[in-house]
């Protein structure tokens, strides 16, 4: 018989072993992130994935889903429909709305408040990066529209709005202009929503640019200014190229949150005239809560989700191209 | 150790909290009950309902009610919302045209049960009828209302005009004196439910509801000749906003901008605060004119607002306790003399602490113009954006449709919200 010999080896972990050494060194962290996961699954995943279902049913007002009242037993009526809520919003089968005009809609509300947020707040943050007298007043300022709640500033907005006793209409009448009809024409429904939501986000891109040209080092336009360069030029060849790292990842947050803007659209305008100033967002919540259609409205939730997900996307790709350059 | 395992426990005891509170333990069987209790009411007229629930405690030492004021334009939507996820209130006060639907779709309670033949025969028919479906009872009248026409005696005085329009040819001759110097004859709030005087009273309507499923009749003749008329008369209104139109034009008219108003009684308080009825003997109340080729016909739309009761309450019995309270002979004219709102029971007309209440007998005096809203399930999403019945209203008093095209747009819409599409 052959001896074993020598030292014992230590008998081979096994998964279990393994295991509990793991959760000994590392269960505190485990616990500490618990909650979290816990709240975003109850509050965010759960909601993302039944949202998902409805979308793929008929779900309305009228075939409820009793899912508070259960011990009535009521059962549920709606249907799985495949891709027809999906359907439906591609044909642009409603009669009372154009699904076409709410997409061009999306995109002018997008493009005109990221345009004129990148160069209002652009012009403010170069202002204020010179040399002025009461330079830290200013920008305390400049943070107030910030500072202010969504639907506070959509509420003043729409006081200042109104077609008969408004401030801006009373104003142009003092001075024999004529008052605009801010909620019957389409293009000054649509102007109105895009000033509010233009005066809220100029805070935030212009402290953002203003970081930005302050890490543009000195150094380098004291150079240029040596090589001749007058104003514009350095403008041009050292503050844009330097700065477009900070422009072009601050304009696509600008975007992402323009695009999910609902509060200031359905306060000032509801949408209207006829939905001329809905977007995506403000339209979904129309169809989903006040008309009720549960299914059709969480179609134009994934529509919405989809569009997000193309744009945080691009958002993350600039991020990483962004940190190769430091 | 120690100290992680602490911060670890009150990490997940915190987490514990909120879920507990968000699901919100209810119930406890000793101790009183408490009664979630949604109402509606503007401002104005919201006083004396806390008034009458403070009295309804005192005299419910075991019921408390928690009462809270909801905004009548999202109280639809809130409440058939809450319905489904079961935090529902107890009680809410809904609009008439939301009885039906809610029932419909078995958020309500039947409270048949409770109300007994002598105190049914008590209320008045068409608020009743609003309340009741399927031959059940899902509802309780608080107040039952229709638009009248509100003037303003001075300024009709005194432009020559000695008697309120009865007829909308004299509306419209009333309306061309009146409008001069940045005055205005009337003015409009602008959105579906206050174009249905118009449509009414030329012999249209919203549904034939004789037909199964109900036919809508927007589109007839007598409908389109009332928008026609509407939007003629609306040279002699303030500009309208569409989306600030209802308080606009009641500030118009409380402040002597606009001569006459077509609203309800439920605004009546409200106008008086305004400033050209500091005497209040200077508001005059008349029915809304007709035409004189239809005649006479029912053209005022009739609304209200029933005490509903959600049929995922833990508390029937204290829930319907409450209801009946609030909707008793007393309550009812507490309600119409601090208001000026219409009562639903006969015997509250007849009580004598309403001998003196004037403007409720002038109001009263005026319920044969009073015209049902169809009573269908679908009664609450009728002005609702889903038919398209504001949207193409718009787009007719804008000029981009004709009267014709934009009712056969909303017909169109009526048409998909009956067969449930």
């Amino acid at each position: 018989m052959a001896t074993v010999t020598g030292t014992m080896m230590p008998p081979p972990m096994t998964r279990v072993t393994r295991m509990r050494r793991y959760l000994r060194s590392k269960w505190f962290a485990y616990a500490c992130i618990t909650p979290i996961v816990v709240a975003t699954a109850v509050l965010i995943y759960y909601p993302l994935i039944v949202g998902i279902y409805y979308s793929f049913t008929n779900a309305s007002g009228t075939n409820p889903n009793n899912v508070g009242i259960p011990f009535l037993n009521i059962p549920s009526t709606f249907k799985f429909v495949g891709l027809k809520n999906f359907f439906d919003i591609f044909a642009n089968t409603d009669p009372t709305v154009d699904v076409r005009l709410i997409f061009l809609q999306t995109l002018e509300w997008i493009f005109f408040n990221a345009v004129l947020h990148f160069s209002i707040g652009l012009g403010l943050a170069l202002l204020l990066n010179r040399k002025i007298r009461f330079r830290g007043v200013y920008r305390a300022l400049l943070i107030v529209p910030w500072a202010t709640p969504q639907f506070v500033a959509a509420f003043g907005w729409r006081f200042l709005f109104n077609g008969d006793y408004g401030f801006i209409n009373l104003l142009l009448e003092r001075l024999h202009l004529a008052p605009i009809d801010w909620t019957g024409q389409p293009s000054a429904a649509m102007a109105a929503v895009i000033i509010c939501n233009v005066w809220l986000g100029i805070p935030f891109m212009t402290i953002t640019l203003l970081g930005g040209l302050q890490s543009i080092p000195n150094e380098l336009y004291e150079v240029a200014e040596l090589d001749g360069a007058n104003g514009w030029q350095r403008f041009q060849n050292v503050t844009l190229p330097l700065l477009r790292p900070t422009a072009v990842l601050v304009t696509m947050l600008d975007v992402i949150w323009t695009f999910n803007v609902f509060a200031i659209i359905f306060l000032i305008t509801g949408g209207g005239p006829y939905h001329r100033s809905d977007t995506f967002v403000s339209y979904a919540f129309q169809v989903a809560i006040i008309n009720q259609k549960y299914g059709l409205g969480a179609a134009y939730g994934v529509i919405i989700l989809l569009i997000l997900v193309v744009f945080v996307m691009i958002y993350s790709r600039l991020l990483r191209a962004n940190e190769q350059v430091y | 150790m120690n100290k992680r395992f602490f911060i670890a426990i009150g990490a997940l005891a915190s987490l514990l909290v909120m879920v507990l509170s968000g699901c919100g333990g209810s119930g406890g069987s000793s101790g009183p009950v408490t009664i979630k209790y949604w109402y509606t009411e503007g401002a104005q007229e919201a006083v004396v309902i806390t008034q009458l629930i403070s009295k309804f405690e005192q005299q419910n030492p075991n019921i408390k009610v928690d009462a809270q004021l909801v905004d009548f334009a999202s109280a639809h939507d809130k409440f058939a919302t809450a319905a489904q996820n079961g935090t529902a209130p107890d009680v809410l006060r809904a609009d008439v045209g939301w009885n039906t639907e809610f029932a419909a779709n078995k958020y309500l309670y039947d409270i048949t049960k409770y109300v007994s033949a002598s105190d049914k025969s008590d209320y008045l028919q068409a608020p009743l009828a609003y309340a009741t479906y399927q031959g059940k009872l899902y509802g309780l009248p608080q107040v039952t209302d229709f638009l009248v026409l509100y003037y303003n005696k001075k300024v009709l005085s005194s432009a020559g005009i000695t008697a309120a329009p009865k007829t909308w040819s004299d509306f419209d001759a009333a309306n061309k004196k009146l409008t001069t110097g940045g005055k205005f004859g009337w003015a409009w709030e602008g959105s579906s439910y206050f174009s249905q005087p118009f449509i009414f009273s030329f012999g249209g309507g919203l549904f034939d509801t004789s037909t199964n499923p109900p036919t809508p009749i927007i589109n007839n003749a007598g409908s389109v000749a009332g928008l026609n008329f509407l939007k003629q008369e609306l040279a002699y209104a303030p500009k309208i906003d569409f989306q600030n139109g209802y308080t606009n034009a009641v500030k118009a008219f409380q402040t002597g901008q606009a001569a006459m108003l077509m609203n309800g009684p439920w605004e009546y308080t409200n106008i008086l605060t305004g400033s050209a009825f500091s005497d209040p003997t200077n508001l005059g109340v008349a029915a809304v004119p007709m035409d004189q080729a239809t005649g006479d016909v029912a053209r005022s739309p009739a609304g209200g607002q029933n005490y509903i009761m959600y049929a995922g309450t833990k508390h029937p019995d204290e829930a319907y306790k409450f209801m009946s309270f609030m909707s008793s002979e007393a309550s009812q004219v507490a309600i119409a003399n601090a208001n000026k709102t219409l009562p639903t029971r006969q015997s509250a007309y007849n009580d004598s602490a309403m001998a003196s209440n004037t403007a409720v007998k002038s109001f009263a005096a005026l319920l044969p113009t009073q015209k049902a809203r169809p009573v269908i399930p679908q009664g609450g999403q009728i002005y609702a954006t889903v038919t398209g019945f504001d949207p193409n209203l718009q787009k007719f008093l804008t000029g981009q449709e004709d009267a014709q095209t934009a009712a056969n747009n909303i017909a169109d819409g009526f048409k998909k919200l009956v067969a449930g599409s």
